[in-house]
């Protein structure tokens, strides 16, 4: 009788581990469905946002072209382009004021070109 | 199976019917007990060797799957890619717009209805919105690519009947501003023309946008500048182009007439044609630059070598004659600042027609060209190469190219001597093309010194820019009508760089038959129509770019070059 008993005991308890195996499961179950719920209407959102974003960054583009900046700025404001001599400082890009090409130190005198030998 | 059987067979088991059974049943019992466990046991473990062992090893960017790109039938962006600038400025992008419809069967009030859209949108019709509301039909368009606003005021009328229908719609910020290298695409978002229509695979296909080498804002100022000077000069058209002189990057490139793609179904012929590209044209005396270079490449002869241009040349029935005839004996320089067609073509006499023509196509000058965009014309060569083409096409007659070509040819010229091709689109890869020479450091930099004092002492004076070196190289051309030049209808161009001791820009405008006016005295030539021109877009691009103006002492770098120069000038 004591295996029987044995055998209720462990019958029980596989029965009450499948249970809980089985609301664990469920729980799961219903929890990754919510989730996919919510992953679907975050993405629509996300989708109607970066269509947001497209249609201002277009406007933000189509107020900003260079023709209407510079219309807008005649119209409104005393400003002129910097005249070259005029520059202010800050205006000037150092990377963009290029060195003079070193060949210019042999181009000093012009004689060299008359024998052209053996230059390159 | 086999194992089962093996225990049924064994006969020293059996005790009798029912004990054999019993077995027989708890040994079937036994073995799929096992069976299961160790099936288990194997998902067990497999699932510590996936969760535990192997996620050590598995790169961390993969560990987090996107399930967005992962599932085949969601492809993360079917948008065609978008068009951008050098700085990343938006040239093209797709948009998702809605068109509106109706469903005439749910509408429950036509007449409200239609009013209120038309208070939505003025150029509706009344009557023609109330006829399609009434009409009884189950889809039926009431207007194409609405905004958001106004499908936001469209729900609000809370129409059971209306209905919108999603689709997308390239739209340019910039509108015509880079038309002609841009281009545009249909409805269905086809590429038809420019970069839209030669990268349209890769538009379709990636997402990335793809960047040009076009900077809006000179690309802006250069327009503005060639916009101005053919409506001075009342032209038919012109054409304009701002190149990088070391990379043969396309900075700017301009033709007018040009067109708005958002309205490229009305677009006529003479807007579409890009006179930048498929204009192929006898450009002049710029071409002098190439056959200078040409022939001190084959002649390693100093600056002071003269040439007679007292009497003009006579060959074949053919009379070359001088512009700004000066009549005398002439240096290098002079020829080149005076732009004697006479002394080029003594030159171009001097290294042959095999020279010169090996030269003009190793620029690039005579085959069509590959860039980003299709729409290119074939270069025209004299065939049969006669003597006489080989001293008109000195001076760039009897040769035609595009003006786009003809920059390129310039900065190849001038940035020390090796060969740039034009290029349109931006890549991120480095480019390994081998270097090609095709003039020596030594003689490029007589180049850059003769075009420097066509600016400072000769037919380019206008093109000169307080406090920047700009030098430069005029070009008037009579176009052929009927088969015959007319000195009415002009080519008048002039292609400046700047800064001449190290050149970065090289800029060139073209105007299509300018008509001279009072403050030009008259006349319609490179040096009166097109080089106020390119000086205005050099301090343009000095002023967008921040380059520093330099006011030196005296001595300018060419300055070696005027004791070549007689001062005997009227």
């Amino acid at each position: 009788m004591s295996g029987l008993k044995g055998i209720r005991l462990r019958t029980f308890v596989i029965f009450a581990l499948a249970a809980l195996a089985g609301t664990a499961l469920l729980h799961t179950s219903q929890r990754v469905q919510e989730a996919e719920e919510k992953l679907e209407v975050l993405e629509a959102e996300i989708a109607r946002e970066e269509d947001t974003m497209r249609v201002l960054r277009a406007e933000w583009e189509y107020l900003n072209r260079p023709e209407r900046l510079e219309r807008l700025a005649t119209e409104f404001l005393d400003l002129v382009p910097p005249a070259p001599d005029k520059m202010p400082e800050y205006l000037i890009d150092e990377a963009a004021t290029l060195p003079e090409k070193p060949i210019e130190q042999e181009q000093a005198q012009p004689a060299s070109y008359m024998e052209g030998e053996g230059e390159q | 199976m086999i194992f089962i059987r093996r225990i049924r067979q064994n006969p020293s088991h059996i005790k009798g019917e029912k004990s054999t059974a019993l077995d027989l049943a708890r040994g079937r019992l036994t073995l799929m007990g096992g069976v299961f466990i160790v099936v288990y046991l194997l998902l067990a473990l497999r699932a510590v060797d996936l969760t535990v062992i192997q996620a050590k090893s598995i790169d961390p960017d993969l560990r987090i799957v996107d399930r967005v790109t992962q599932s085949p039938e969601k492809p993360k962006n079917t948008l065609r890619a978008d068009i951008v600038d050098r700085n990343g400025v938006m040239l093209a992008t797709t948009l998702k717009t809605a068109s509106l419809f109706a469903d005439t069967r749910f509408i429950a009030e036509p007449k409200a209805t239609a009013n209120a859209l038309k208070e939505i949108f003025p150029d509706l019709a009344y009557g023609d919105v109330l006829q399609k509301l009434q009409s009884g039909k189950s889809f039926i368009w009431l207007k194409r690519n609405i905004t958001p606003n106004e499908q936001r005021r469209v729900l609000e009328i809370g129409e059971p009947g209306l209905a919108f229908e999603e689709s997308t719609k390239r739209f340019y910020p910039q509108e015509g501003l880079a038309g002609h290298l841009l281009g545009y695409t249909s409805v269905d978002n086809n590429g038809l023309y420019g970069v839209e229509r030669s990268f349209d695979g890769y538009l379709s296909e990636h997402a990335d946008p793809l960047r040009l080498s076009i900077d809006v804002r000179l690309q802006h100022a250069l327009r503005r500048e060639v916009a101005a000077a053919v409506k001075e000069f009342e032209a038919i058209g012109a054409a304009g182009v701002i190149m990088d002189v070391n990379t043969g990057e396309i900075l700017a490139g301009v033709s007018l007439p040009d067109f708005n793609p958002h309205d490229f179904s009305e677009v006529t012929e003479d807007q579409s044609f890009s006179r930048l590209t498929q204009g192929a044209y006898e450009l002049g005396s710029v071409f002098k630059i190439f056959s200078t270079a040409a022939f001190f490449e084959d002649r390693d002869l100093p600056m002071s070598t003269t040439f007679d241009a007292r009497e003009p040349i006579k060959i074949g029935g053919f009379t070359i004659n001088d512009y700004h005839a000066q009549k005398r004996v002439m240096t290098i320089p002079e020829v080149f600042m005076h732009s004697s067609n006479i002394g080029t073509a003594m030159m171009a006499q001097a290294i042959g027609g095999d020279n010169l023509r090996k030269f003009y196509s190793d620029l690039g000058l005579l085959e069509p060209m590959e860039f980003g965009i299709r729409e290119v014309a074939r270069p025209q060569v004299p065939n049969p190469w006669r003597e006489i083409s080989t001293m008109t096409a000195s001076y760039g007659h009897g040769v035609t190219t595009t003006p786009l070509q003809l920059v390129a040819g310039v900065s190849s010229v001038i940035n020390g001597g090796t060969l740039v091709k034009p290029k349109l689109v931006l890549s991120d890869e480095p480019d390994n093309a081998p270097e090609i020479r095709i003039l020596s450091e030594k003689n490029s930099h007589k180049m850059r010194q003769l075009l420097r004092i066509v600016v400072s002492e000769g037919t380019g004076s206008k093109a000169a820019v307080n406090g920047y070196k700009v030098g430069g190289k005029t070009g008037t051309a009579e176009k052929i009508v009927n088969g015959r030049y007319d000195n009415k209808k002009k080519i008048s161009s002039f292609v400046g760089v700047f800064p001449m001791d190290a050149p970065k820009y090289a800029v060139y405008i073209m105007v299509d038959e300018p008509i001279g006016n009072k403050r030009t005295w008259g006349y319609a030539t490179g040096g009166w129509v097109a080089a106020p021109a390119v000086a205005r877009t050099i301090a343009a691009i000095a002023a967008i770019e921040g380059i520093a103006p330099e006011y030196e002492g005296g001595q300018d770098f060419a300055s070696s070059l005027k004791q070549y120069i007689s001062a005997e000038e009227d």
